[in-house]
């Protein structure tokens, strides 16, 4: 029950972020010289029927209360508004691109927790020594590096001197990988992309752990493990580690939406054919309802990543029902 | 012993810190007396291109159109450190109301104010910034006012968890028993004493500002107008198999003068309160 | 200091030479202790008994070798069963603690994992020493926790600490210490965080599991009732050292160092209450008051049940005399001391203090009549703000009257010196400052709004006994000086006695016994009364008079 009522929370909350959502981009839109037909047909050269009649559906002519009720009944409908330059209506393109977003996101996050917990562990657990100030320094160089940069300096080396990894792109083009090949294909793909956005969570990871095992070593439950005459191991795992984990679960969800801002770089770095190229290519191209249709896109998958993360943590921590 | 000099005597202490500001002293310095010395434009294509560094009268080589490298990351220092800056006190500004108010207030007033900064924490923000430059049109404003909006959130739920704590301390109590009134025990009881963090978060938060500035003009997002790092490591990625020092150069640039500034964050965290600022980092 | 080894007695459990612990560099002290030098036998107990800063933590966790990574023996012997167990190899140590020596702490919510379940943390101990089978280990952890009186062992095993109360999370703990059935148990204040009846039942069970288990205790505690409870034989240490030893007989009754003759004599006891001031009219008098906690959002569509903490409150205090209110934790009396200085707004009820309707006033008229009621918190250290300068925090509510600044300078600087501080002390900050000093200018900072009706919430419970002693004597002078009405609010039963004139006894919002305190104390009538008496730590040592006691000549 005690669960069940914080997930609903949690879902109410998330409905109330998707409506603020839809407020911010109808007012941003509105921000925009002209309305918002304008904005949305700028650069192109539509059919003056299809724009009239688009006017007439959003209700430009009608008080601001109304134009907002007919965009967010639109946005509800699923129709995120229909792209000129690719001939296609905006959610089908966002969808058929986001897998590889999905993709690159998840090889990021297991990079970047596997090698940053562990480092962080490293860490902890040598206090002091010459492998905790590596792990610190490492992690003060992952925070510092820009994604991008670090992406095209590994290119330079791994790909363009070294010739052992793939530039760019998802796949080889004009093998024809079917497959076992075409996923070590795609695998081989995914090592550089996913280094140089890792790098930087793998040193916010190592530094939390790091942090966080430290503080949970000082607690008197720490302390009264040991007293139990179990061995260190036992304490760190048992005690200290699934503890210090809280925080990690935590900070992951905060910070999906930072990781998808990120792929925006990366996928251009490396032509990965994801969401982040998609946006990146529609200011290029000026297909502003593709651009607006990723920024609601990737809102959505954020808000819904942070869910999941809230009902991970109520397996994680008992406690939840007390917290509210 | 006086709190300003225990705390300056902290951060000499931590050697991190000292680097750190010794680092900045320098690359502000140089980007305020060097333009004084040359004073030609970054943009000025005097030169051939791709000279190598160590060339006579272009100590860093020139780029692909013969502009000096040199000038261009000097000037690029400039504008970095300028819209770190200025993008920070955006965010201090609108962090530090929100916080405040939705800790003291409570209520609802913190009901929908904490709605309002999961939305802007949670959202993708280099994309939600994406979007305003292409409304608002690519100025060093709209880049400002778009790292700005994105980055007060950490800013706003540190501030409020301190307010929170703080405003049913004892002396908060004791003050409000002495009669002083709601905003002047805001202002002179519980501001005050929350401000540690935010200093550390500050300092953070400028590093942070600079590198998604530097990730704007990479995209060619930034003000045209402006030379920054990032534009210059984006103007010179076609040429990365041949002059690949050109997209290096600006690139270490950015890692050292972030990494300065984390480690003098680090070194005002350990100095001003450890546990806090942890705690910080997390948020 | 140690003593000699005594030929009546069988070889020590535990004998510890020489010890000494040295502190990190820039301490106040080079040596956290030194020169630490004690036995203890087999089924006896011993009381580490000191204040603050003694050592008597540091001196337990040395032993079972958990002390912080900071911390460092430097010197010294400890032998457990005969084999020198300082500077044993690790794995040694692993076996003995847990297995021979079982440890309880002073927080149990906070030794135990909140993310695992009871059961679970209770079978990790015989897990850790002893290879069975699963149901002779779940067999084990039931009738571990049905040991302890724990209520439902079964139910208990699967659930979380939080679920727990103070009491219960603590009988838990001693479960898991003598799990294995140790031959020490160090209990390291371990009933300090807890109310006063369910410290006497943890005292006792301590007790009965320690004649049934034939096991010795190291007990650590700061309180000399505690002491005079169950200690078999007492170490007093001061300043890391051991000022003297002996048996609880000879230590309690016939101390031989100055040092503990004054703890001994800084324990508040009964019958210190002075004859009742003649009649006077209330300063402050309460009809009525009532006020109910909306209970806690346990998420957005749930509420937990509401909370009455003040079920109808009728109290009246004279100028001049000092009402205690005494009750445990819940009893709804520092909801009381916050609704009377309108920190809290009420329900229902009303107040006046010296006729003025305080309860009624509404907020412009409110600020101007607050100087009619003033408090002392608690925590001397959370109750001043630790970013002002003494100065300011004396004369904030001088301020607040539109006092000129000259002039609320001159009156602060007089009312520190009142409270027994220098004037030097205003232009410094709050930490510069010992408990003891800070509650003195929390006080000055009350007082020098001339109140008419002065508060007191705990305001001595977080001092040490000598100080606790002196900050009393303090607030009896300045109530008789200034003609005071003082409220004084505690957990603890002989600190009202010392101070009180008349006591109310609370108990969950609700006023249970009220009357002169010596007749409350020396015959309650209330049960609940009777049970918080018969509680009191070492009362029987206490009831007796102290200035009878024969002081001996030191021995030389």
């Amino acid at each position: 029950m005690s669960r069940l009522s914080y997930i609903g929370e949690r879902l109410f909350r998330s409905v109330f972020v998707i409506f603020l959502i839809m407020v911010a981009s109808f007012f941003l839109i509105r921000l925009a010289p002209g309305d918002i037909v304008d904005f949305l047909m700028e650069g192109g050269s539509p059919d003056p029927e299809y724009v009239a009649a688009l006017r007439r559906s959003l209700g430009i002519d009608r008080p601001l209360w109304e134009q907002f009720l007919r965009y967010a009944g639109g946005l509800l409908s699923l129709d995120l508004g229909y792209s000129f330059r690719m001939q296609e209506p905006v959610l089908d393109i966002v969808l058929a691109r986001m897998p590889a977003t999905l993709l690159l996101a998840a090889s990021v996050l297991a990079f970047a927790l596997v090698s940053g917990v562990a480092l962080g562990i490293v860490a902890a657990r040598s206090l002091g020594r010459w492998q905790d100030s590596a792990v610190t320094a490492l992690s003060l160089l992952g925070y510092a590096t820009p994604n991008f940069w670090l992406g095209l300096m590994i290119v330079l080396l791994f790909a363009v001197w070294l010739d052992i990894l793939p530039p760019f792109g998802m796949t080889s083009i004009g093998m024809g990988y079917t497959g076992l090949a075409h996923a070590g294909d795609v695998a081989a793909h995914l090592v550089l992309p996913t280094i140089a956005l890792g790098t930087h969570y793998m040193g916010v990871f190592a530094r939390i752990t790091r942090a966080t095992m430290i503080d949970v070593a000082d607690m008197d439950f720490v302390k009264a493990a040991r007293a139990k005459g179990i061995t260190e191991a036992q304490v760190v795992w048992r005690h200290v580690f699934r503890n210090a984990m809280l925080a990690v679960v935590t900070y992951t969800g905060v910070q999906a939406g930072h990781l998808v801002s990120g792929t925006v770089l990366i996928e251009t770095v490396f032509s990965w054919p994801g969401v982040g190229r998609l946006a990146y290519d529609s200011i290029a191209s000026r297909d502003h309802p593709l651009l607006l249709g990723t920024f609601l896109v990737t809102s959505v998958l954020v808000i819904l990543i942070n869910l999941a993360t809230d009902i991970v943590y109520t397996f994680v921590d008992p406690r939840i029902e007390v917290k509210g | 012993m006086s709190r300003g000099r225990s705390l300056g005597r902290a951060l000499l202490a931590h050697k991190g810190g000292l680097l750190g500001m010794a680092f900045l002293a320098l690359v502000v310095t140089v980007a305020a007396v060097y333009p004084l010395a040359n004073p030609r434009s970054p943009w000025a294509m005097g030169a051939r291109p791709f000279l190598p560094p160590l060339t006579r009268g272009h100590l860093l080589g020139t780029d692909m159109l013969g502009r000096d490298v040199l000038l261009g990351l000097v000037h690029g220092a400039r504008f970095s450190l300028l819209i770190g800056l200025m993008s920070t006190v955006v965010s201090l500004t609108i962090g530090i109301t929100v916080g405040a108010v939705a800790g003291y207030f409570r209520g609802w007033t913190d009901e929908i104010l904490m709605r309002v900064t999961e939305f802007f924490q949670i959202i993708p923000g280099l994309v939600l910034i994406m979007l305003l430059v292409v409304v608002l049109g690519p100025t060093m404003w709209s880049v400002v006012a778009g790292i700005g909006v994105v980055t007060w959130p950490s800013v706003a739920r540190i501030m409020r968890a301190e307010v929170l704590s703080l405003r049913t301390r004892q002396f908060v109590d004791a003050a409000r028993g002495l009669g002083q009134r709601p905003l002047a025990i805001l202002f002179v009881q519980i501001l005050p004493n929350a401000l540690s963090p935010v200093i550390v978060v500050a300092s953070v938060m400028v590093a942070s500002a600079i590198l998604i500035e530097s990730g704007l003009s990479f995209l060619g997002l930034g003000d045209p107008n402006v030379m920054t790092w990032g534009y210059m490591i984006g103007a010179a990625r076609p040429f990365l198999r041949d002059a690949w020092l050109l997209s290096a150069i600006p690139g270490v640039a950015i890692v050292l003068t972030v990494l300065a500034i984390n480690m003098v964050g680090d070194s005002l965290t350990t100095a001003l309160n450890p546990r806090q600022a942890r705690k910080a980092e997390r948020a | 200091m140690s003593e000699g080894p005594d030929p009546g007695r069988e070889p020590a459990l535990l004998a510890v030479r020489d010890l000494a612990v040295r502190l990190p560099a820039g301490a106040d002290r080079p040596f956290a202790i030194a020169g630490i030098g004690f036995e203890v036998a087999r089924r006896e107990t011993l009381c580490i008994v000191g204040e603050t800063g003694s050592g008597k933590s540091v001196t337990a966790h040395a032993v079972m070798g958990l002390l912080p990574p900071t911390l460092a023996v430097t010197a010294g012997s400890i032998r457990f069963e005969g084999e020198e167990i300082r500077g044993a190899p690790a794995a040694a140590m692993r076996r003995l603690r847990g297995r021979r020596i079982g440890m309880i702490f002073q927080e149990a919510s906070a030794a135990l994992n909140p993310v695992r379940t009871i059961g679970d943390q209770v079978a990790e101990i015989i897990r850790a020493h002893e290879r069975l089978p699963a149901e002779e280990v779940e067999r084990r952890v039931l009738a571990g926790l049905a040991e302890v009186n724990l209520p439902d062992p079964r139910a208990l095993a699967g659930s979380f600490p939080f679920r727990l109360s103070g009491g219960q999370q603590q009988r838990v703990m001693i479960a898991i210490a003598l799990a294995l059935a140790p031959a020490l148990l160090i209990a390291d204040e371990p009933t300090t965080a807890l109310d006063v009846t369910t410290q006497a039942q943890i005292l006792r069970l301590i007790g009965e599991l320690q004649a049934r288990r034939a096991m010795a205790v190291l007990f650590v505690t700061h309180d000399l009732g505690v002491v005079a409870e169950i200690a078999d034989r007492i170490v007093v240490m001061r300043h890391g050292r051991i000022v003297e030893a002996g048996t609880a007989d000879r230590i309690l009754n016939a101390p031989a160092e100055d040092y503990t003759r004054r703890l001994i004599a800084a324990v508040p006891r009964f019958g210190g209450a002075r004859p009742a001031p003649p009649a006077r009219p209330p300063a402050l008098a309460a009809a009525g008051l009532t006020k109910t906690f909306a209970g806690h959002a346990a998420g957005l569509f749930r509420r937990r049940p509401p909370v009455a903490a003040l079920a109808g409150v009728s109290l009246a205090v004279a100028e001049g005399e000092t009402l205690g209110i005494v009750g445990e934790s819940g009893s709804g009396k520092s909801t009381l001391a916050r609704c009377l200085m309108r920190l809290t707004p009420l329900d229902g009820g009303r107040f006046t203090i010296h006729g003025v309707p305080f309860s009624d006033l509404a907020a412009p008229a409110l600020r101007h009549e607050r100087h009619r009621i003033q408090m002392v918190f608690q925590d001397p250290y959370a109750s001043l703000n630790p970013r002002q300068r003494v100065a300011t925090i004396v004369t904030t509510g001088l301020a607040v009257q539109g006092v000129p600044a000259a002039e609320a300078r001159r009156r602060a600087a007089e009312m520190l010196a009142l409270v027994g501080l220098d004037p030097s002390a205003m232009e410094r900050f709050p930490h510069e400052f010992s408990g003891g000093q800070r509650q003195r200018i929390a006080i000055a900072r009350a007082l020098v709004l001339e109140p008419q009706v002065l508060i007191a919430d705990e305001a001595v419970s977080s001092l040490d006994v000598s100080v606790q002693a002196q900050v009393l004597a303090l607030f009896a002078a300045i109530r008789d000086r200034l003609r005071l009405a003082l409220i004084f609010i505690t957990h603890d039963l002989l600190v009202a006695a010392q101070i009180c004139d008349r006591v109310l006894v609370m108990r969950a919002g609700r006023v249970v016994e009220e009357g002169p305190a010596g007749e409350v104390f020396a015959a309650p009538r209330h049960p609940y009364t009777q049970a918080l008496v018969a509680a009191i730590p070492g009362r029987d040592w206490l009831a007796r008079d102290p200035t009878h006691s024969p002081a001996r000549p030191r021995p030389e």
